[in-house]
């Protein structure tokens, strides 16, 4: 579904992602794992052609990111990014007026369940709130690809687990998930593949049931592996 | 199209609010100075009315620019980049928003310019002449009238040079946030340039109109802007599509 080969993208001097090359296959839920700067953010950004990298390439299903793949490319940014004047109702219908998939009932009833009002306004929610009404407007979009970054930064447990059966509903619609968290326990138990992320490097990929098998590691104890002795090097 | 111009119209929202509520609170002060007879509380609310209405034409342009500034580094940016659209798509939203509200901005002045001026003119005969004299200035000469000819090309010409400055400004800001993005004093130096840019551009057109026969001058020098700022929007989609950096 994607393909990145030699994926760099500096800011001015700083190297914010460096020769990145990996393959994302479909109906898979990838986490983006490593510490902070590491590179996962700048690496979804790209997917989601917010920004571009400096070299390198990187293809969605074949082709070079284009204005047709941002509507099969749906991103959570971390930050908030509805305008102030929006109510949460408003945001599902700024979806629906630019992506034709968007599902507008279904963006409804996520609301619902998660108990948030479509009258009330962005700048009056909470950070939980304010991320939950984005995850849900962003997994609506029925896009081919979801990247989430941090979903789970500032939620609630109660919340969290909300936002998981969510991402697990979308991922029976055979979508693709890309989530970054630093909660590697929690996504340990629902996610297919992890890619593990150091100083803007991609270190390794790996398919958790068979880093089981050949490691004989879960997902926590790979991580400390990984990236413990980065951090003690 | 409509839908994006529809949200630039919100962005810009309380900018507005704010312009036309000092249009209204200098308008009171006329009011309420001549019902009291107080000339020094009219004569103030005159003297505000006029600054504002040039401020307002100047702050309602500035706002635009802001609200792509805004747009071009915070996050806020991300509800227009990440959709399926063209770069030029948002930048034609905000330039059409700025001239059709810069348009009304000028319409509403002018609206309470001749109200005032109807209001305050006790002797209606008087007013009367006066509407009847500027009718006959309007449509005297061959056709349309001449004066209704210099009118629409003073609208014309101050549409062409709004689009010019905004296409300018929108070169500026975007060379700022994409390529020059996080640099230190990037915001300055696109300020610096842009105000370069117009001076030497404005110094230069003249000059070449200067050698240009009379009866092509209008054609070329409308021309001239028109190809500028098609190069500046052009410059512009061009580096929001492939230079994106948020």
């Amino acid at each position: 579904m994607v393909q990145c080969k030699n994926l760099t993208k500096k800011y001015g001097s700083k190297v914010a992602l460096r020769d990145a090359t990996l393959h994302i296959y479909p109906g898979n839920i990838y986490a983006l794992l490593g510490p902070n700067g590491s590179g996962k953010t700048t690496f979804m950004k790209i997917l989601g052609d917010l920004t571009k990298q400096s070299s390198g390439e990187v293809l969605f299903e074949g082709k070079p990111l284009s204005i047709q793949s941002r509507k099969d490319i749906a991103y959570l940014p971390t930050e908030s990014q509805a305008y102030p004047f929006m109510t949460v109702g408003d945001y599902g219908k700024y979806h629906k007026s630019f992506f034709p998939e968007f599902q507008e009932e279904e963006y409804k009833r996520m609301l619902e369940e998660m108990d948030i009002s479509l009258k009330l306004p962005f700048k009056a929610l909470s950070t939980g709130m304010d991320k939950k009404a984005r995850i849900a407007a962003t997994l609506a979009r029925n896009a081919k690809l979801v990247l989430l970054d941090e979903p789970f930064n500032g939620v609630d447990l109660l919340a969290r687990e909300e936002i998981e059966k969510m991402i697990l509903e979308k991922k029976q619609e055979n979508s693709t998930i890309l989530l970054s968290s630093h909660l590697v326990e929690e996504v340990e138990d629902y996610v297919q593949f992890a890619i593990f992320f150091h100083q803007g490097k991609v270190l390794s990929v790996e398919q958790l049931e068979r880093m089981q098998e050949n490691k004989g590691q879960n997902l926590t104890e790979r991580y400390r592996s990984l990236l413990g002795k980065k951090k003690e090097g | 199209m409509l839908t994006l111009l529809q949200y630039e119209m919100k962005k810009t929202a309380f900018m507005k609010i704010l312009c036309g509520f000092a249009l209204f609170i200098s308008q009171a002060f006329v009011m309420l100075g001549t019902a009291t007879d107080n000339y020094v509380v009219a004569g103030l609310g005159a003297g505000l009315l006029i600054f504002f209405s040039f401020l307002v034409i100047f702050i309602l342009g500035l706002s635009s620019m802001a609200s792509l500034s805004k747009d071009l580094n915070t996050t806020q940016g991300y509800m227009l980049f990440m959709l399926p659209k063209h770069s030029a798509y948002f930048l034609l939203a905000k330039i059409v928003e700025s001239l059709v509200s810069t348009f009304l901005a000028g319409l509403v002045i002018v609206l309470i310019f001749f109200f005032n001026i109807s209001y305050f003119a006790i002797d209606t005969e008087a007013y009367k002449d006066l509407l009847e004299m500027f009718w006959n200035l309007v449509m005297s000469g061959k056709g349309f009238g001449t004066l209704s000819l210099y009118m629409i090309r003073f609208l014309a010409t101050a549409a062409a040079f709004w689009i010019f400055l905004s296409t300018m400004a929108i070169l500026c800001v975007t060379v700022q946030a994409s390529i020059f993005k996080g640099k230190a004093l990037a915001l300055v130096v696109s300020i610096i340039a842009f105000f370069c840019l117009f001076l030497y551009l404005f110094s230069a057109l003249p000059e070449l109109a200067a050698n240009i026969s009379w009866e092509y001058k209008d054609p070329i020098f409308y021309g001239m802007i028109l190809v500028l700022s098609v190069g500046f929007f052009a410059l512009s989609s061009y580096l929001l599509e492939k230079q994106r950096n948020f």
